[in-house]
């Protein structure tokens, strides 16, 4: 049982207690935050002036307009919201694998807390879904501080293990997530590519702001294996008895070539695509991409 | 063709093989597992791959078999052998009779090295062809001293040892009791055998050899003959024999005959000759030899010590250096002292009895160049000399002799010394055979009677002369000194009774004895029944005279030629005897190397004598005895000098009835017809190893 201090690493927090994760589209909220809003109302952001019409509330009449043009103008702002998240979990079988001391599930484990704390104590709604084949456990998102707890739990209950088909999930996520939100996507992608990038697709149909944490382990970006070895696959019944040596140009343009696929498609659908390695220190990887989100610098 | 192993024992190296087939088959049994997440991708990266793992794997697989496989062969040194001659012929293992010629005729040096060393390379090549197969009897036709009568079947490896303990010997070979040896050794062998010699052919032993005398005779066993040294015959000049011309005595020239011989075709020019005692040159000449030619030549030498001297005669070194010495000892005696006592002293010395007597007893008048010092004394000095100094006297013309004179006399000759006695006009028949036959004084062998005289005008002359005697040997066939000389009046002796030893050496035509020769204990008397001068005879004015007065004292002196030790060849015995009986048993001989060996004497009737047959090398060997010393020349036999050979045509004959073959031999290359040619694959082997070392490293990408 991991214990809950474990997941929040006092570098990682030092390093994002500063930081915002904001949604880079408009969102549906139902209370007061730092996200844009397609409603207009209480702000201090200006939208637009528009002529009086009866029915109005004098209050938002702006008389230094009517001083100038002997007209009434009404002054609108665009009212700003918190912001619904959730964090689709990867928590298949391959989720499991591990080259360091952290597996890419425990790393993945540790991006959703962080992500659950930086959310919530910027008042917006968090939940968390973890899937494998099928959806595990949903904890439906809330934005109450004690909510984190949930969540914390919700991850420690969770075990790698199964097929994994993410693409399948993430469509009929997409069907159920109601309102436009920020859709958080952790998983090693090890699938059909394409169907998940449709499942990607459909969320972003669906009006969310989706952004993909594409966790992969060293071994298998770099694939630095020499002996003759027999690899046997996390989830399925797969095996292969080979010289990595002799596969190994072909295995890393394969591996680069998913990278590729999936940057390109999420590109192609304005979702943010963040590739990290799991040997690489999550607050370096996650304070780059949330400095980069936040000021347009992202640097792994 | 065929293939064979020189160290096959590393062909078990091959069992190695299965090292690279287990460690294939435990690198996939016990390949690392590892559980991985992208299987899929890894499947689909092998897919693509143009050359399949397995295929790989299988090809290393080859390689390594391969690596280890040539490895293994190359340490067994594989061999490619053809062979038109008998290694390997058949499946049947080969056994083989090699007899190595190792006679003195093998010490020929051709080129670097001598005969006898090329025939251990031609014999070692064709043990190296026989490999593990075969066994072999490794026959010397000159038996070494400790292994004679050896002759087993072998492995090729101790017949290789054998072989290079091999020594030349110094004599000639017996090709007979060689090729018994073969025959008999290879009998009860049941697959296929063959003889081979090694040899270079000479006439010496071969003319010998005779093939009905061979026992065990298989006409079903070829013969293979390798022939060192060609058909022609090789230049050889040799030093064929040295003998004392006279006794050696002390401080007077002596001479040693010498007999050299060239065998060779061309005439040889200035060929040294040298004498040497005790190691010191002493006398040199040159000869010259015409091709064939024997020649006769003297050196000569002046010792300065008496006893044994080590004397050889050597010439200039020739290819076969062995025949270039011979070897002769020495026995160097004192000069002789004569006690001559003159029963006629006149003034004049010419006149006197002894005149002539002394001049052929010292015929240079000098004391150096004489064998004998003579000293004239009267009658009268007779009593008081003392005799034991003079092994040598003579009495010329003696009135009489007292009875202490004569017993003085008696008691000398008795110890060893010689005494002439010359009779004349004042000889009294009576007195002396009173004194000297009648008394307890033993000395004439024949009592003495009656003087003859012939009839004026018709002298009697020598009639027979006993050339059978020692002394007189030398006139045999020139005799003509001595029957010319006219006897006028001699003594007539008894012929009725005479002295136990005595023995007429000569006589008148008539039949009376004029020289008789008496023994008185180890002694010895010669009595002249004539006078010693002129006046009743002349013989003294002969030419037979000093001959005969020389001859004569030299025997009785023991100085003859024929005394002195005569040489004995390599590998026989030498005989060694002495007058009376020794304390000690054991007698002590040091060979030429200066081993010492110790023999058992016998002493019986009178003598010691003993026999040593340990004559393995030439020189000179020391017998020592109770302190008493000998020497004894041994000699190489001359008949492996002359290095004529046979001719294919006398060999044929020699060996008619046996399949044979003759391979000349000069370097290993001509052996191919006898045991095939041989190229050792080795290198290529090497070769071939590294290119699939550094394919290996190519498919197991190390490169």
């Amino acid at each position: 049982m991991k214990q809950e201090s474990n997941y929040f690493d006092p570098n990682i927090l030092a390093h994002i207690n500063g930081l915002l994760l904001r949604a880079r589209l408009v969102v549906d909220g139902l209370l007061l935050g730092i996200h844009k809003s397609r409603a207009k109302g209480l702000s201090t952001d200006f939208e637009e002036y528009r002529e009086y019409s009866p029915g109005d509330d004098v209050r938002h009449l702006d008389w230094k307009s009517y001083a100038k043009f002997d007209r009434y103008f009404i002054k609108e702002y665009r009212r700003t919201t918190n912001l619904k998240t959730q964090i689709l979990l990867d928590v298949s079988g391959s989720m499991d694998y591990s080259s360091a001391k952290l597996s890419k599930f425990d790393y993945g484990c540790l991006l959703a807390a962080c992500l659950s704390h930086l959310m919530l104590r910027q008042q917006d709604a968090v939940g968390l879904v973890t899937f494998s084949e099928k959806v595990v456990n949903v904890v439906p998102a809330r934005a109450r501080q004690g909510h984190l707890m949930a969540i914390l739990e919700a991850l420690e209950g969770s075990r790698p293990q199964g097929k994994s088909a993410a693409g399948p999930v993430l469509q009929q996520l997409a069907a159920g997530l109601a309102g436009r939100g920020l859709v958080v996507l952790i998983s090693d992608l090890l699938d059909e590519s394409e169907e998940v990038l449709k499942g990607i697709k459909h969320l972003r149909y669906r009006g969310n702001d989706v952004i993909v944490f594409h966790l992969l382990d060293r071994d298998e970006l770099d694939f630095p294996f020499s002996e003759v070895t027999r690899f046997e696959d996390l989830e399925e019944d797969l095996k292969l008895l080979t010289d990595p040596r002799e596969i190994r140009k072909t295995y890393l343009q394969a591996i680069t070539s998913l990278i590729d696929t999936y940057r390109g498609g999420c590109g192609a659908n304005s979702v943010d695509y963040v590739l990290l390695n799991t040997s690489t220190p999550l607050d370096r990887g996650l304070v780059s991409y949330l400095s980069w989100r936040d000021k347009g610098i992202f640097n792994p | 063709m065929g293939i064979s192993f020189i160290s096959p024992f590393f062909l078990l190296g091959l069992a190695g093989i299965a090292i690279p087939i287990l460690i294939h088959r435990l690198s996939q049994k016990r390949a690392r597992v590892i559980k991985f997440p992208a299987v899929r991708l890894l499947l689909a990266s092998q897919k693509q791959l143009a050359k399949p793992l397995r295929l790989k794997h299988l090809l290393l697989l080859a390689l390594r078999i391969l690596i280890v496989a040539s490895l293994s062969f190359m340490l067994a040194r594989p061999v490619l052998v053809s062979w038109p001659g008998f290694t390997l012929a058949g499946e049947s293992r080969l056994a083989l009779g090699l007899i190595i010629d190792n006679s003195a005729s093998m010490r020929y040096i051709q080129t670097l090295s001598d005969r006898a060393t090329q025939a251990k390379e031609a014999a070692l090549a064709i043990l190296n062809s026989l490999e593990q197969v075969g066994r072999v009897l490794v026959i010397p036709t000159v038996a070494a001293p400790a292994s004679a009568p050896r002759a087993q079947l072998l492995a090729p490896e101790e017949a290789i040892r054998e072989l290079k303990a091999l020594t030349v010997g110094f004599g000639s070979g017996d090709l007979i009791h060689a090729f018994s040896q073969a025959y008999q050794g290879l009998r009860p062998w049941k697959g296929q055998k063959e003889i081979v010699i090694v040899t270079d052919l000479t006439k010496g032993e071969w003319e010998r050899f005779n093939l009905a005398q061979v026992t065990a005779f298989d006409s079903q066993l070829p013969v293979n003959l390798v022939r060192l040294g060609g058909e022609k015959r090789d230049d050889n000049t040799a030093v064929l024999s040295a003998q004392l011309v006279d006794a050696p005595v002390v401080g007077v020239a002596s001479s040693v005959q010498v007999v050299l011989v060239n065998y060779g075709q061309r005439p040889v020019k200035g060929l040294a000759v040298k004498l040497l005692l005790d190691g010191r040159n002493t006398d040199q000449k040159t000869v010259d030899l015409e091709p064939f030619e024997r020649v006769k030549t003297i050196l000569e030498f002046r010792a300065d010590r008496s006893g044994w001297v080590r004397a050889e005669v050597n010439i200039t070194q020739d290819k076969l250096a062995v025949d270039d010495s011979y070897y002769l000892t020495l026995k160097l005696t004192e000069k002789l002292r004569a006690l001559v006592v003159d029963g006629d002293p006149k003034t004049s010395l010419k006149g006197s009895e002894t005149y002539y007597l002394v001049n052929a007893l010292n015929p240079k008048g000098t004391a150096e160049d004489s064998v004998v010092v003579p000293r004239v004394i009267t009658p009268d000095e007779l009593t008081q000399l003392d005799l034991a100094p003079y092994p040598l006297m003579a009495l010329a013309n003696l009135e009489k002799l007292t009875t202490a004179q004569a017993e003085r006399l008696f008691n000398q000759v008795k110890a060893g010394a010689s005494l002439f006695i010359f009779l004349g006009d004042k000889v009294v028949a009576e007195r002396y055979n009173a004194a000297l036959y009648d008394g307890p004084v033993h000395i004439l062998p024949q009592r003495l009677r009656a003087v003859y005289q012939g009839a004026q005008g018709k002298p009697e002359r020598i009639g027979e002369i006993d050339f059978d005697h020692p002394a007189l040997s030398i006139f045999n066939g020139a005799s003509a000194g001595l029957t010319s000389a006219r006897f006028y009046r001699y003594f007539l002796l008894d012929r009725s009774e005479r002295r136990p030893g005595s023995r007429t050496l000569l006589a008148s035509r008539r039949g009376d004895p004029l020289l008789v020769q008496g023994q008185v204990g180890r002694g010895k008397v010669f009595l002249f029944t004539s006078s010693a001068d002129a006046d009743w005879n002349d013989l003294s004015l002969k030419t037979g005279y000093l001959p005969l007065i020389q001859s004569l004292l030299r025997y009785g002196a023991g100085l003859q030629t024929t005394k002195q030790e005569t040489s004995t060849w390599v590998g026989q015995p030498f005989e060694f005897s002495r007058p009376g009986v020794m304390g000690s048993r054991i007698a002590t001989v040091t060979d030429p190397a200066g081993q010492e060996a110790t023999v058992m004497v016998n002493s019986e009737e009178g003598k010691t004598s003993g026999r040593y047959s340990a004559t393995f090398s030439p020189g000179l060997y020391n017998l020592s005895l109770d302190g008493v010393q000998w020497l004894k020349a041994v000699n190489v036999p001359r008949e492996e000098s002359d290095l004529a050979k046979v001719t294919k045509e006398e060999l044929a004959n020699k060996l008619a009835g046996t399949p044979v073959s003759v391979v000349n031999y000069r370097t290993a290359e001509d052996l191919a017809a006898l045991i095939g040619t041989r190229k050792e694959l080795w290198p290529a082997l090497l070769i071939f190893m590294i290119i699939l070392l550094v394919g290996e490293a190519i498919v197991a990408n190390r490169l």
